[in-house]
């Protein structure tokens, strides 16, 4: 047989480099393989889609801001002593498409939940108002917050709790359509009602049936508010900022958005935009800014157009100015709701989160 | 001489190269060291030997048969003791420095306008003389007017001396152009010229592409650095902060170099235009349009959406510079077919790109509905937004012609036992009646093992399309095989889905087949519509699929989880007896949402729920054609499909079929190939040459489609110059953006280039110079001789 010398020596040349070379990776090889950088955001907007950017921007903000709240949500899942302000700030993580069990913070919105519905009255039946206080302000936010986690959380406690929160609110609609502050048929307004309404749309969002008369009724009594020039009032024709913007939502939500009182209601609004953010931030006029807000910003998107053309980059300016460096925001000066503003500001920071949430579209009860 | 022993003794060409540098060697050279005194002793003993028994024979014959026999000796441990050559060599490893030029259309705009000073630094650093003074209108104008393509051209030309000589002996240099494709420059630093621009320039900007292609071909070597001349708009591939990452894992910096002036042109530009899709004839059918302007901050302006000559309806907007504002034009449908939209803004007269006033969108109005049931389990957040826009689509309707079915799995278990049975259909008559069914995370409890069956037959046999959404409760590891053999993907049936980590969410990555499907198309700009997809937000949980099915086209995959077979296939379809069957991997499609609401969402699900219907009602089975995407460029693939029947309704069952391709100054035809899974599916591709429209025709015009071809509207939808997107992509690979405003501009550059040249000695090779022709035969001579003396003397 002949042998090829030159070959073999090649062969044994190459086995003995091949043999080397895999020694010297086996030494060398990572312990574990190196992760795919992230891609910088702001990088990817060499080719932006319609406000990209400004989502960007919007998104660092908001994310600054859960950061803050995150990290002052109490070991028992609670943040405040009022519901209504626990359920703001689950809602501002949901908003951001924060989901329970998932992500960046898997475990808040469970804490929270259960904070609620430990901590809920009950009495009556389904009423998730706070032990030793609350109102049907807190009733409302808690069972939108809820039936926003609904279908996202496959707790069966949420489920019962939710139905019972909204059989709760339909027992409890005065015979004028509207709600007030105690968990009884007997008086409304405007402000409590808005609340009842948009925690409706979000149940029956949710395919929990919701009696068809019970939205007809809503939908007299916020009409039966309005102003003719323009505007709702508190508890009967009026005006005023915030419960002009709740009014408008409140219709939009009930599927009424072409109602008649709703233009006129949109120009009476416009009168509260300033030109800059900054007078919007100084000279609101308003004695609520963040209830304000949260509802003019949804009403404006709700509606459109060059209304919210107008509208959205100046409010969203105001917010992303005066946000601390801690990712909170304060009161501004000459607002009522300094009150609910604690040390923790909690309150304010998750108004301000869930006004900018707007340009995510997450939370399906605000879908247009 | 040497050469020629070489050569025989076929050591290869490497050693006959370097014949100069080869060294000899012995394998045992103790051989030689003790075998040839050892020989030479023999040699003398040999003599002494010879010569006390040959007495009678001459001195020279002993001497000659001694010298013979003792070379037969020296040639044998010579042999023994292995001689071999030699050769080491070095190269020189020298980093690369990359000169890349975009060359897409938008590089042929004008550069300027440049304000005087910088007209006349500019005119510097391309080479011209100013003189000092006022620049002279004719220079400025000249330094205006030149096309960007030629501003970088010229830049670098004029820096030869300073920028590309000196980087050109430290490095090795390599130039490229790039538009959609990225061709070589053959440059030789020691010579430098670099080919003039010649317009038109090419359809897309691919400029991450582009880096990513220096990077390949580098492969591993040192990169001293990337100099792109661009206008910074990426119109496709892979996005500036994928390739920043990846310059920045490589240690390659970019320096980028903006070919055109800060100043913004006096702009209005339609950016992004967005239709209902689909809807029905007599439906109010919505166009929403985004606009950038620059320079006419309250000025009004008229939107317009025609179809044809015919206007459909106008908006007056006032623009504002500052952010993009969106218009919404609406008009109710009237004729069915393909639509396609004209939107426009009629420019200003002093507008400097008049170009990008214009857009395409292209809405399907039908005249048929489709008849759909949803059933879920929870009411999750893609089930909300998904029924409700399902009950806005006016296309899609349910058994009874109103809105869809839809069934919610926890309304369902609230039900009475009578009205349980009733709420889903009992028999394949009755299910047979949808086009299509969305089934989502619901539990076997109510998609009972009877009903998937039914489900089956009705895909298998009805042709009833069926879409399948995953979820982390049930859909579909708690199904056995009836439900799991339909799925376009084989899943682990132990696992309840992937959870990524927290803080490295999922990804989506469409493939080449979903980048054509129109599912996957939320735009017609393949670039564009790549770049949306990989801009959506992460998700975090995703189906536990293994692979796809055989017969299945998967459309997107999850590239964060990979195995045997590849990426995790995510979304996917694949044809079932009759019917077709769709995938999608992940219960997070709210995400797409973002900022776009129902818009990508929608379109992605209005889409899909048509794909997967059924198409081929008994008696309705006619011919037909289509076209992806609707719009393209030049140079761009489009996908057609046809679906042929015989006049009796039969599916065509030929070889192959031809479908006549008409357009400006053409007329062709293509040759389609059948789909082997699918009867009387007939596939192809057509590459699109020019501009203009082309219609697709088959058997005489019965199917027809229609395919819009416009010469690369992304590329003028944002003329100005992205200064943003080049510093941060410089910035995030360790580079700078240098402006050729600056005198020193190549200073820049060059100090910072990284890498010196470094000589790498190769291993050494080695031949062995024994085992030829040449030493046996000179063995088999000197014996020979020893031999023949031997006789002719007379000897034994």
């Amino acid at each position: 047989m002949k042998v090829d010398r030159n070959a073999v020596y090649r062969l044994l040349h190459c086995a003995t480099c091949a043999a080397l070379m895999a020694a010297l990776c086996f030494a060398f090889a990572p312990v574990a393989a190196q992760p795919k950088p992230e891609t910088a955001g702001p990088l990817d907007s060499a080719a932006p889609q319609s406000e990209l950017k400004i989502v960007q921007q919007v998104n660092a903000s908001i994310d600054r801001g859960l950061e803050y709240m995150a990290a002052r949500q109490r070991k028992d899942g609670g943040w405040h002593s009022n519901n209504a302000i626990n359920a703001l700030a689950m809602l501002s993580f949901m908003g951001r498409g924060h989901t329970p069990g998932r992500g960046r913070y898997p475990d808040v919105l469970e804490k929270g939940k259960k904070f609620i519905l430990a901590n809920a009255m009950d009495n009556p039946k389904g009423y998730l108002a706070q032990m030793g206080g609350g109102s049907m302000y807190e009733h409302g936010l808690c069972t939108l917050c809820l039936a926003e986690m609904y279908g996202m959380d496959p707790d069966p406690e949420l489920e019962s709790r939710l139905r019972a929160a909204v059989a709760l609110i339909e027992k409890t609609q005065s015979p004028r359509g509207g709600w007030r502050y105690g968990a009884a048929p007997d008086n409304q307004d405007l402000s409590v009602t808005v609340m009842q309404i948009v925690a409706l749309r979000a149940a029956n969002n949710a395919e929990i049936p919701v009696s068809q008369k019970v939205i007809d009724n809503a939908i007299a009594y916020v009409k039966s508010c309005n102003y003719p020039a323009g505007g709702f009032g508190y508890e009967g024709p009026g005006q005023g900022g915030p419960t002009s913007a709740a009014g408008v939502l409140s219709l939009q939500l009930l599927g009424k958005p072409d109602d008649p009182t709703i233009p006129k209601s949109m120009e009476y609004l416009k009168t509260f935009l300033r030109p800059t953010p900054r007078e919007m931030w100084e000279n609101h006029g308003l004695g609520y800014f963040y209830y304000f807000h949260y509802y003019a910003m949804q009403a404006h998107y709700q509606y459109g157009g060059a209304m919210w053309n107008d509208w959205h980059p100046i409010v969203r300016d105001a917010l992303l100015l005066k946000q601390n460096q801690d990712g909170s925001w304060d009161v501004p000066a000459g607002s009522s709701e300094a009150a609910h503003a604690d040390a923790t500001k909690v309150y304010p920071t998750a108004m301000a989160c869930l006004s900018l949430d707007i340009y995510l579209h997450f939370l399906p009860a605000y879908q247009r | 001489m040497r050469n020629w022993l070489l050569r025989q003794a076929n050591v290869g060409d490497v050693f006959l190269e370097h014949r100069g540098e080869l060294t000899y060697h012995a394998q045992y050279p103790l051989a030689l060291l003790i075998g040839l005194p050892v020989v030479l002793l023999v040699g003398v003993g040999i003599f002494i030997l010879q010569r006390r028994n040959l007495k009678s024979s001459p001195t020279s014959l002993i001497l000659a048969l001694t010298f013979c026999r003792t070379f037969i000796l020296a040639l044998l441990v010579a042999v023994l003791a292995g001689p071999f050559v030699k050769l080491e060599t070095a190269r020189e490893n020298r980093p690369v420095f990359a000169l890349v030029f975009d060359r897409s259309q938008s590089m042929d705009l004008n550069a300027g306008p440049f304000n005087d000073g910088d007209a006349r630094r500019i005119a510097q650093a391309t080479g011209l003389r100013v003189s000092e003074g006022p620049l002279d209108p004719e220079v400025r104008k000249a330094i205006n007017q030149q096309t960007r393509a030629r501003l970088a051209h010229a830049a670098i030309t004029a820096k030869r001396g300073e920028l590309i000589d000196p980087a050109g002996k430290r490095f090795e240099l390599k130039a490229y152009t790039f538009a959609r494709d990225i061709t070589p420059l053959g440059v030789d630093a020691a010579n430098f010229t670099l080919p003039e621009p010649t317009p038109p320039g090419g359809p897309s900007s691919r400029i991450g592409d582009a880096i990513q292609h220096v990077l390949k071909e580098a492969a591993g070597r040192p990169i001293a650095g990337i100099v792109v001349f661009s206008d910074g708009e990426s119109t496709g591939g892979i996005t500036l902060g994928e390739v920043a990452q990846a310059c920045r894992m490589a240690n390659a910096p970019v320096f980028a170099i903006p070919t055109g002036a800060a100043a913004k042109a006096r702009d209005v530009s339609i950016v992004d235009v967005s239709t209902s899709g689909q809807v029905t004839v007599g439906d109010t059918a919505k166009v929403g349009v985004v606009l950038e302007s620059q320079g006419y901050d309250g000025k009004p302006v008229k939107v317009i959406v025609r179809d044809g000559d015919k206007v459909l309806d106008t908006k007056e907007i006032t623009l504002r510079s500052a952010e993009q504002q969106q218009v919404e034009l609406t008009f109710i449908a009237q004729d069915s077919g393909p639509r396609y939209l004209v939107i426009e803004v009629p420019p200003f007269p002093d507008e400097d790109h008049k170009s990008n006033n214009t857009d395409v969108a292209l809405l399907r109005v039908s005249d048929e509905k489709t008849k759909v049931l949803y059933v879920e389990g929870l009411p999750r957040w893609d089930f909300r937004f998904l029924k409700n826009a399902m009950r806005r689509d006016t296309g899609l309707t349910g058994r009874d012609g109103t809105l869809p079915d839809i069934l919610l799995e926890a309304e369902w278990r609230r039900k009475t036992e009578a009205e349980r049975v009733k709420a889903l259909p009992q028999t394949l008559e009755e299910l047979g009646v949808y086009d299509t069914v969305v089934v989502g995370d619901v539990s076997p409890r109510l998609l009972t093992p009877a009903f998937v069956k039914l489900l089956d037959r009705a895909v298998r046999e009805k042709g009833v399309g069926l879409l399948v959404e995953v979820g982390a409760q049930s859909m579909p590891h708690e199904f056995d095989s009836t439900l799991l053999d339909l799925l376009p993907v084989q899943v682990d049936r132990k696992a309840a889905g992937i959870y990524a980590p927290a803080a490295k969410p999922f990804k989506l990555e469409l493939t080449p087949d979903g980048g054509l499907h129109e599912a996957m198309q939320l735009y017609d700009e393949s670039g564009r519509n790549q770049a949306a997809w990989a801009q959506m937000l992460p998700y975090q949980w995703c189906v536990a699929a293994i692979r796809p099915s055989p017969a299945a086209t998967v459309l997107a995959t999850n590239p964060n989880v990979v195995n045997s077979y590849g990426k995790l296939p995510l979304i996917a379809w694949q044809p079932v007896g009759k019917g077709r069957v769709m995938l999608v991997g992940t219960d997070s499609t709210w995400l797409w949402r973002q900022n776009v609401a129902d818009r990508f969402f929608y379109k992605f699900w209005g889409r899909a729920i048509r794909f997967v219907a059924r198409t081929e009602e008994a008696g309705k089975k006619k011919s037909w054609i289509e076209i992806k995407p609707v719009r393209a460029q030049p140079g761009d693939d489009a996908q057609v499909e046809l679906r042929a029947y015989t006049e009796g309704g039969a599916p065509a069952e030929q070889p192959s079929l031809q479908v006549e391709v008409t357009g400006p100054g053409l007329r062709t035809s293509l040759v389609l190939d059948p789909d082997p899974n699918t009867k009387g599916r007939y596939v192809g591709k057509y590459r699109v040459p020019t501009v203009g429209d082309f219609r697709f025709q088959y058997g005489a015009g019965t199917a027809e489609a229609r395919l819009r071809v416009l010469a690369s509207p992304e590329e003028m939808r944002y003329p100005n110059v992205n200064r943003t997107a080049l510093r941060a992509l410089a910035e995030t690979t360790g580079g700078e953006l240098v402006e050729l405003t600056d005198a020193d501009w190549h200073q820049k550059i060059i100090t910072k280039l990284k890498g010196e040249p470094k000589v790498i000695k190769r291993p050494p090779s080695e031949a062995t110079i024994w085992d030829n022709w040449i030493v046996l035969s000179l063995l088999v001579f000197v014996y020979s001789l020893d031999v023949g003396m031997r006789r002719l003397g007379g000897l034994s």
